[in-house]
């Protein structure tokens, strides 16, 4: 398991080396990243092949324009997330100029909607963290909050110290918060 | 009151009771309720719980293919004097193959440096390169040094032999000239039968090369604007190839002559 300080020291070393032209940085964020970009292309676009073009546009994207990384002081997750929602974005107004939209209509009437898209790449988000999170904080999370069982059901079921199980959702919580916000503000 | 502590902030967004002050304070206090509300929206999010699907392993190699595409084609183009005007073929989509026309025997204009591009070498040609015994390894950076002379010099110069017999049968030479490089190709008659031959540049990481342009089967010399960024970066393998006008833009894989320059 990942902790909150790693992860930032981690994400600011990707980000210098990115910035400096290293495809093993690429690679690096390629590794910790993609499953949130095409996950989102996914649900954004709602076919895998149209997700797995913006997936590679993104990445392709980002290593030509890596010099404008952070130059708003985002985070490196927050800047992949704002070009895949540009890319999935172009890829609507392309389908719908080349008249191809029939198929994509109802899904894409759904995303248009305010503030769905943003729903959405929230959901994503916070779900592509909360596996980066690793055992036993993810399980504890998903048993208490998807699940919906008693902190002392997690507890015991896990066979841990009740203020375990809390220290462990407060900490996520607050890693999954800072996420979120990331990409939203 | 103080501000309430971002444990039991979490703990009232979780639906935990609150003592009845912590309660009144978040319910007066716009900070800790907008804090509640914050973790109240993520736990929204995660209940969402959203399928998280893992990109095909393909999707990198085409990423990888894609920006091996793109790399090389600045430095170049920046490089070749009086042609600045040229238009940059932008990268070619992955999967398509790009068409690039090549000048054959009889055209008197070499191929336009717009039909530059790298390319991933063949697996067969890479074979061939590892029985030539090229080796890997990093060079140029000497090449930063040589290149800011004022006068015209030799950078470095080499025999372009056979690969199967090792028989000399031409020169390829780097000169510096008026602030440009230069790759001069001198070579005997060259039997490209009823195709062309090809100039390339193949990186000493055996990984990746990139088509200088065509040498016209009557020209036995020829010279070809390279950047001094492009050789620094490791593309110092000198290569002369068999090319049929089949439409493939990439190494036929027959090398009729090569030579490693040493900068």
């Amino acid at each position: 398991m990942i902790s909150d300080v790693d992860d930032t020291v981690i994400e600011d070393d990707l980000v210098a080396r990115l910035r400096a032209g290293d495809p093993e940085a690429l690679a690096a964020a390629y590794t910790r990243w993609s499953d949130l970009v095409h996950s989102l292309a996914l649900r954004l676009l709602g076919n895998h092949h149209d997700a797995q073009d913006v997936t590679q546009q993104v990445f392709v994207s980002a290593w030509h324009s890596r010099h404008t990384l952070r130059e708003d002081g985002g985070s490196l997750p927050g800047w992949l997330v704002t070009i895949t929602r540009r890319r999935c974005a172009d890829f609507y107004e392309g389908r719908t100029r080349a008249g191809r939209a029939q198929a994509a209509l109802a899904h894409t009437a759904s995303l248009t909607e305010p503030g769905h898209s943003d729903a959405v790449t929230e959901a994503v988000v916070v779900a592509h963290e909360l596996a980066a999170l690793g055992d036993p904080r993810a399980t504890i999370i998903r048993l208490a909050v998807i699940d919906g069982h008693t902190h002392e059901d997690v507890a015991q079921h896990l066979n841990m110290p009740l203020g375990t199980v809390k220290s462990h959702l407060r900490r996520g919580l607050i890693q999954l918060r800072r996420r979120r916000e990331e990409v939203t503000t | 009151m103080k501000h309430i502590d971002q444990d039991a902030l979490i703990d009232i967004a979780l639906g935990a009771p609150a003592q009845d002050e912590v309660a009144q304070h978040v319910a007066d206090c716009v900070v800790c309720r907008g804090e509640v509300a914050a973790y109240e929206r993520t736990l929204h999010a995660v209940r969402a719980d959203a399928p998280v699907t893992p990109a095909p392993d393909a999707v990198w190699a085409a990423i990888q293919r894609e920006i091996a595409a793109t790399e090389v084609i600045t430095p170049v183009v920046s490089a070749a004097p009086g042609v600045s005007a040229a238009p940059v073929v932008p990268a070619a989509p992955v999967g398509s193959a790009a068409p690039v026309v090549p000048a054959g025997p009889g055209v008197s204009e070499p191929v336009s440096l717009a039909s530059v591009r790298a390319r991933r070498l063949p697996v067969r040609w890479l074979a061939a390169a590892a029985g030539f015994g090229v080796l890997v390894g990093g060079a140029g950076l000497q090449l930063i040094n040589r290149v800011a002379e004022p006068t015209t010099t030799s950078v470095a110069d080499v025999a372009l032999a056979t690969l199967d017999t090792g028989q000399e049968r031409g020169i390829a030479r780097l000169d510096r000239h008026e602030g440009q490089l230069d790759l001069r190709v001198d070579v005997e008659p060259l039997d490209a039968a009823d195709g062309y031959l090809e100039v390339w540049l193949i990186n000493s990481d055996l990984e990746r090369m990139i088509s200088l342009g065509v040498l016209p089967s009557e020209a036995s010399e020829r010279s070809f604007p390279v950047s001094a960024d492009l050789i620094a970066r490791g593309y110092v393998i000198v290569d002369i190839s068999k090319e049929a006008f089949d439409d493939q833009p990439t190494h036929s894989g027959e090398s009729l002559l090569r030579g490693r320059l040493e900068v």
